[in-house]
């Protein structure tokens, strides 16, 4: 009796025990902080997918206030092979670095209203990019006014 | 002598606690880590979201600079037609704003009579704090090939802040 008393006391087993539960605790506290590295990740990628979009947005913006059209801002921004088509509605895949893509997970989404009058032309773009989960962000809306011949003065 | 020592270590095994100091430090290096690299992202994201709201609101307000500018811009050529443009303008302008939407009709330009026609002016929220100015000159007779031409269109802080207002600082002056 005394003598397995003194086995159990001894420090190598002491040390043991302490390593089995310093190891459940440690796999425990691992468990927690790995999930926080990944939600951090997760939200820095979407952040960045987002400002990709928000730049791309701003070229497309420009480039319609322009032409007021919105199949030469898509040229202008995405380059010939955009393959957008003439007309009020369009919709373009792209990939992460907003280049179009056949595959791109990234759906940009453009409606183009057109008001003639008289005196000149006003053109309204109305775009958004979404992804399969849901919308990157809230539609960017953007008008351009073009007047007839005698319009505008060079400045 | 040597003996005794060697049943010392034995008996002492790794030395029990350090590990646990150990575990202690490495977790909490994680924790401040992985806190760290969150709020790094949240602070991204959030940055993101103000950037989008400006963006947003800075084309939704220059969309609306573009219309009323249309609507002033059918004026003039409505004015132009009836041969009276410095007495028919104003009445034609106030007739197409009203025909627009509220957002364009609650801009309400100010028609201001110079030498060479009309300037109007008007301004566009984009925030709180910034607005987009305008400045059209309507010319009595088309000139340079135009019926207007844009003096202004600039983004500005908005105009009901007093951003003249200098802050109290420390002029060299000696103290008491």
């Amino acid at each position: 009796m005394k003598t397995n008393s003194k086995a159990r006391l001894r420090p190598a087993n002491l040390f043991f025990i302490e390593l089995i539960v310093i190891l459940l605790f440690f796999s425990f506290s691992a468990a927690v902080i790995l999930g926080i590295f990944a939600a951090a990740d997760h939200r820095q990628k979407h952040s960045e997918l987002v400002e990709n979009a928000l730049i791309c947005s701003q070229s497309i913006a420009e480039a319609f206030a322009v032409t007021g059209d919105f199949t030469e801002a898509a040229e202008i921004v995405f380059g010939g092979d955009a393959g957008v088509s003439d007309g009020h509605i369009a919709e373009i895949r792209l990939d992460d670095n907003m280049m179009p893509c056949e595959d791109g997970e990234i759906i940009l989404s453009m409606l183009q209203n057109t008001n003639e009058t008289e005196a000149g032309r006003l053109s309204c773009l109305e775009f958004e990019f979404r992804t399969n989960k849901g919308k990157l962000f809230s539609p960017v809306i953007c008008e351009a006014y073009f007047p007839t011949k005698g319009g505008a003065a060079d400045e | 002598m040597n003996d005794n020592r060697k049943s010392l270590f034995q008996e002492r095994g790794m030395g029990v606690g350090y590990v646990t100091l150990i575990m202690l430090f490495a977790v909490i290096c994680l924790t401040v880590l992985a806190s760290l690299s969150y709020q790094a992202a949240r602070a991204n994201d959030k940055l993101n979201e103000k950037s989008i709201y400006y963006t947003s609101s800075y084309y939704l307000a220059d969309g609306i600079a573009n219309e009323v500018l249309c609507a002033l811009d059918e004026a003039a050529y409505e004015a132009h037609g009836t041969g009276f443009f410095s007495d028919s303008f104003e009445a034609i302008c106030e007739e197409k704003l009203a025909e627009q939407n509220d957002r364009v009709y609650a801009v309400t330009p100010v028609l201001k009579r110079v030498q060479e026609g009309f300037l109007a002016s008007y301004a566009c929220p984009v925030t709180d704090n910034t607005e987009i100015s305008v400045k059209i000159l309507f010319f009595d007779t088309p000139r340079d090939g135009g019926r207007y031409r844009i003096e202004e269109w600039k983004t500005v802080a908005a105009s009901g802040e007093d951003s003249e207002e200098t802050l109290g600082v420390w002029d060299g002056s000696a103290l008491g």
